[in-house]
């Protein structure tokens, strides 16, 4: 029995169709997927993002833990300030990825909805004296409005001034209709501005009722998955996972190598060594990509796709995953579609990014 | 949800139309919206030998690819060459401008084991 968020009842009166992901019914479309991906790449839109597990982190000795399990550079995030991270194993594989969110004296953890029983008996694994962590998931509904509009439609709802706040950055705010303190932060996961609020599940149906009504268009996971996946970012248990390193990944940016994390050696032993994987991104014309077929370099199978659909802002297929030598110019590159091999053209990442 | 009475149908969710011993096949307005905003079709080639029953197509969406079967055997006499640039006929007219392609059949009676439209509704109603 999957879970419901405390929003399935404005999904249903939208006419949702639902989806189990991460132990959740969650909305993947209320019209088409196609519409809503392009109300978000051109006006805005409104996501249900309450499956996202919440953890707090707090203690004198918060930053020693997090230096300890994520690769963050801990030391440099100011109160205000966010940062996107990863737990790794001590095999340097990533067991979630997250964003860390730095406040006055304590930490909030985003973490992924599939994960949070397993984060949360990782994290509790590891703990040090004179800290504490909490699951906070239940108590807080997360809402992302995201696309260019994004600012014009929820300053007015909003007495704070949205423009001061900084990508990966946040502001305790007050959302006047409600006259409700929560918490506003400029990220998000469809390679568009936006923001995501932290919401009492209390006040959730009410505060995405007023949004919907500024023209923020209800969008489902489908769109989101074809959103994030045209801006190359990763999704755990597709081009991340407990086997696949930040540096596979291409996520080296992310490590912050002063620091002694869980997972630091077995990433050093890696640079040394060498990738034996690469994550790769390509284009298919004739065919849609999907995640699990078989990508060929010059008739030789070379590795599996992690992540594919048709992108509605490319209008071709498009498709990451990872081969085992990095692709020269003279080879051809094919993806198995329905038991044929198709031409696949590799590009740079992302296919998509916005205009800033 | 429409279901034209002159029309059979398999439980896969296709239509197929007896035209003089060749049939048209298609799929039915409630599978077109169960599929959602169909992105993708692959057809047959022409010429082609299907068995009743068999995939023998493809249609996707942004999210999933669906098998279309066959619903008579025979050979493939002609394909809706307007899929391969607009498949959201699929979506607008699933009975008529969003076929998929054209069956000589080897035995027209195979017919006779698909749905009449009102067997496919109480099919639809399970």
């Amino acid at each position: 029995m999957n879970k419901q968020t405390v929003l399935y009842n404005e999904h249903q009166k939208l006419g949702a169709k639902f989806t189990a992901f991460g132990g959740w019914d969650m909305p993947v479309q209320y019209t088409s997927i196609t519409e809503e991906h392009a109300a978000v790449r051109t006006h805005a839109g409104i996501f249900d993002t309450s499956h996202m597990g919440v953890i707090l982190v707090k203690g004198p000795q918060s930053v020693a833990f997090l230096k300890l399990i994520t690769p963050a550079d801990i030391d440099r995030l100011v109160p205000g300030q966010a940062k996107y991270s990863f737990f790794l194993n001590e095999n340097g594989g990533i067991v979630d990825d997250l964003i860390i969110y730095a406040r006055s004296n304590d930490y909030l953890l985003v973490i992924n909805a599939g994960n949070r029983e397993k984060d949360m008996a990782w994290v509790m694994d590891h703990l040090i004296h004179d800290m504490a962590v909490e699951d906070l998931s239940d108590q807080i509904c997360l809402l992302s409005i995201q696309g260019p509009a994004a600012q014009k439609l929820l300053q007015p709802l909003v007495y704070e001034n949205l423009s001061a706040i900084k990508y990966f950055h946040y502001l305790p705010a007050m959302f006047e209709p409600l006259h409700l303190a929560m918490t506003i932060a400029r990220t998000g996961y469809t390679g568009e501005d936006g923001f995501e609020l932290f919401v009492p599940v209390a006040h959730a149906a009410a505060v995405w009722q007023l949004i919907a009504m500024t023209g923020a268009r209800p969008c489902g996971l489908g769109c989101r998955d074809t959103l994030r996946l045209e801006a190359c970012m990763p999704l755990h248990g597709h081009e991340i996972s407990d086997t696949i390193t930040p540096l596979e990944a291409k996520l080296e940016r992310s490590i912050c190598w002063q620091n002694d994390f869980i997972g630091k050696q077995a990433l050093l032993k890696q640079k040394e060594t060498g990738l034996s994987s690469f994550l790769t991104a390509c284009t298919v014309s004739d065919g849609i990509p999907r995640a699990g077929y078989e990508i060929r370099i010059n008739e030789v199978p070379a590795g599996l796709v992690t992540s594919g659909t048709f992108s509605p802002t490319k209008k071709t297929g498009i498709a990451l995953g990872y081969i085992n030598r990095p692709v020269a110019a003279a080879d051809k590159v094919t993806i198995v579609i329905h038991n044929q091999p198709r031409l696949a053209t590799i590009v740079p990442m992302p296919f998509y990014k916005r205009n800033k | 949800m429409n279901i034209p009475t002159e029309l059979r149908y398999a439980a896969s969710h296709e239509w197929a139309k007896n035209e003089n011993g060749t049939v048209r096949v298609g799929v039915s307005d409630h599978a077109q919206h169960e599929i959602t905003d169909v992105v993708h079709v692959e057809l047959p080639a022409v010429g082609k030998t299907v068995e009743q029953g068999q995939p023998c197509a493809v249609v996707e969406s942004v999210k999933a690819a669906f098998d279309i079967y066959a619903p008579v055997s025979g050979t493939i006499i002609a394909v809706n060459e307007k899929l391969s640039g607009s498949p959201e006929l699929v979506n607008q007219s699933p009975y008529k401008d969003g076929f998929f392609f054209v069956i000589k059949a080897s035995d027209i009676t195979q017919l006779n084991a698909l749905m009449s439209a009102d067997d496919y509704q109480k099919n639809l109603a399970h």
